[in-house]
């Protein structure tokens, strides 16, 4: 009962930031002018606005709307993985780039601006790299037996590592004066570039991602118990562990495609979820969902609002989240489960 | 016994300053008030920045001792094919890829020309590393466009080009005279007001007072984002709405990604410049006409900058022009086909 209730008001929540979003931005809409321009669009019929219509649909529709959309699957995106990988990997400084997506899929949008001016070119490396990083991981833990959740770590830990130093080798050469800063800044994180047939386009796998990690999460209730006690219940741990990495690679993977790279978002809003619901992953799993859309809503607004050019997003979300996480370790410090 | 020896060393040491006044046959004063012992002939030289790598591209590629980046496929049938095959030595300090100092000395130039935007950018770190080597090295100094004839007749006393130099510097001085002319006589309100887009979204710019956006300055001086430069590196993030916002009445692309599409994403239709199609591409072949680095090919770039804002008060033959600076800058004949094809790729 009380699940239901937290989960609903999160999700008004998040409605509610998305529709305050929508009348904020740099061009001064009022408020009657957005509110006449989406009666109209409903009754179909126009209303006398103060500003054009076309204008005014340019900005709410084509501008503000894609970017939120796109912040809300991302921030929820990221938040699921984390979420399933600290469940998962039975550790609460797990992050969704545990298995090196985040620095495969930066290096494959870099190595994209280099070769290719082509935008598109540029997602889809970002995403096989992602892939690929993941891959690697996974791969180098299935070489050994033993420790599966450790070697994993361990593979991503390398996998990682290497595609940072291939990262850094792309940098290198890349011409200084034009494309390196385009790479730094990319990899800062933003939301600039998210126009609405991206947002469109990346919006169907991510979904299926969260949708799925979403009804699996009765089963990382029991992976979080450990592989022995899973096993014991005639789970198939192998098998549900790499169905649950392959999506969660994706998701994330998809987050470096429309935004760059956004650091942190994985890691704190599960705990603020675990706070707020308690571990048990059939209610954490959307209330991380919930609260991940909302959070990056909310971020992207003040890297929209706060100066004349936009802050990248991905410097926000870690001054943010760095003072928030050391709160959350004190907490945490009285056993994470709990 | 004592004295002999002190007779010998007095004689030794004579007879080297004669060999090293033989070998130093000219002294000048550089730019920034050294005076340096030329070597008598100097025949390979190393500017370890773009900037001066373009420079002393312009006086004479047969100079080049080596480049500071690989050269791009697109550009190499504009440079002259004695440097195709320079090695890469590098640049130094932040300035493209770290040169390794044991090529640098491989290579042996007799000289190094080193940039700088005013005594007070001077790189002292630079400099202590530069005695190490022992090659004489002489600063060239460019805060504006401006200052740009006097670099040209600088070098061309420097590295015994004078006629070179003066020619170029003539020809930029013309330039600049013109323009200064012309956006002289156009009221403020009557001057267009320019946006400039960088990157692939076309959502990155800079502040009025940056050098990457000297142009605009000259150019009638109406950048539209009007703010203080933080850092050289620029590529400050704007949104769309802020675009909306300025209303620019042209837009100068650096990307071309960029421009093919800004014309039929319905989100830049409410941006002037856009409606009136009046965004243009900036060339880039084989260096950059406007920015990125800013160079001395900005010497062209400003005149297709004024042609495209002005073109009743600046009338222009883009392509005519380009190819004389080419011929005269790059020493690059290039067909008018091809010219047209550098403007609008």
């Amino acid at each position: 009962m009380k699940r239901s209730i937290i989960l609903s008001s999160l999700l008004i929540l998040l409605v509610l930031t998305a529709i305050v979003s929508l009348t904020l931005g740099k061009y001064p809409v009022t408020l009657s002018d957005t509110c006449l321009f989406f009666v109209g669009k409903i009754l179909n019929e126009k209303q006398a606005t103060v500003l054009d219509q076309t204008l005014l649909e340019n900005l709410l529709l084509s501008i503000r709307l894609p970017r939120i959309i796109a912040a809300m699957f991302v921030g929820a995106s990221l938040s699921v993985s984390g979420a399933a990988f600290q469940a998962m990997f039975v550790n609460p400084l797990v992050s969704p780039g545990l298995l090196g997506v985040l620095a495969g899929a930066s290096f494959g949008a870099a190595l994209g601006m280099v070769v290719s001016n082509s935008w598109l070119a540029v997602q889809i490396c970002t995403f096989l790299f992602g892939f690929a990083a993941v891959m690697i991981a996974v791969g180098i833990a299935r070489i050994y037996r033993g420790s599966t959740i450790l070697l994993l770590i361990l593979g991503g830990v390398i996998s990682g590592a290497m595609f940072t130093s291939l990262l850094s080798i792309v940098k290198y050469s890349a011409d200084p004066y034009d494309k390196l800063p385009a790479i730094v800044y990319w990899l800062m994180g933003g939301l600039s570039l998210a126009d609405g047939q991206t947002v469109l386009y990346v919006a169907v796998p991510m979904t299926v991602s969260i949708v799925g990690i979403l009804s699996m999460s009765g089963y990382l209730n029991v992976l979080s118990m450990g592989d022995e006690e899973a096993k014991a219940m005639g789970v198939p741990v192998q098998r549900i562990r790499f169905l649950m990495i392959f999506l969660a690679t994706m998701a994330s993977a998809l987050t470096v495609v429309i935004a760059g790279m956004i650091q942190w978002v994985g890691l704190i809003i599960p705990h603020i979820a675990r706070m707020l619901v308690g571990p048990n992953n059939r209610t954490l799993i959307p209330a991380s969902i919930l609260i991940g859309a909302t959070y990056l809503i909310v971020v992207d607004d003040v890297s929209r609002l706060m100066f004349n050019v936009e802050i990248p997003i991905g410097i926000v979300t870690s001054l943010v989240g760095i003072p928030f996480f050391v709160l959350v370790l004190r907490k945490a410090n009285r056993g994470w489960g709990a | 016994m004592k004295r002999k020896t002190l007779t010998i060393t007095l004689v030794f040491l004579l007879a080297g300053l004669f060999a090293v006044s033989g070998a130093t046959a000219r002294e000048v004063v550089d730019m920034v008030g050294r005076k340096v012992a030329l070597p008598a002939v100097i025949k390979k030289v190393y500017a370890p920045s773009p900037y001066g790598s373009y420079i002393l591209y312009a006086m004479d590629p047969t100079l080049m001792a080596g480049l500071i980046f690989p050269l791009k496929e697109e550009d190499r049938k504009f440079l002259d094919k004695r440097v195709h095959h320079l090695p890469v030595i590098g640049g130094l300090f932040g300035q493209g890829q770290t040169a390794n100092m044991e090529v640098l000395l491989k290579e042996k130039p007799d000289l190094i020309i080193l940039w700088t935007t005013g005594k007070a950018t001077i790189n002292k770190k630079a400099e202590e590393t530069l005695i190490k080597l022992n090659i004489p090295y002489v600063y060239a100094v460019a805060e504006n466009l401006a200052a740009y004839p006097d670099v040209f007749l600088f070098l061309g006393k420097v590295l015994d080009r004078e006629e070179r130099g003066e020619m170029l510097a003539r020809y930029t001085r013309k330039v600049l005279s013109n323009v200064t002319t012309v956006v002289g006589k156009t009221p403020w309100e009557k001057r267009p007001t320019v946006y400039y887009a960088e990157g692939t979204d076309g959502l990155k710019t800079e502040c009025n007072d940056s050098i990457h956006v000297e142009l605009i300055k000259l150019a009638g001086d109406r950048d539209v984002h009007r703010c203080h430069t933080a850092s050289h590196v620029g590529m400050e993030k704007i949104s769309l709405e802020q675009v909306i916002l300025y209303n620019p009445d042209v837009i100068v692309a650096q990307e071309k990604a960029f421009y093919d599409k800004v014309f039929f994403d319905p989100r830049w239709q409410h941006v002037k410049a856009v409606k009136e199609k009046r965004v243009y591409l900036i060339p880039r072949v084989p260096f950059n006409w406007f920015d990125r680095p800013p160079s001395f090919m900005r010497i062209l770039g400003l005149q297709w900058l004024m042609g495209s804002l002005y073109p009743e008060q600046y009338p222009l033959d883009i392509v005519r022009e380009a190819r004389t600076f080419y011929q005269l800058f790059l020493g690059a004949d290039v067909s008018q086909e091809d010219m047209k094809a550098v403007i609008r790729p």
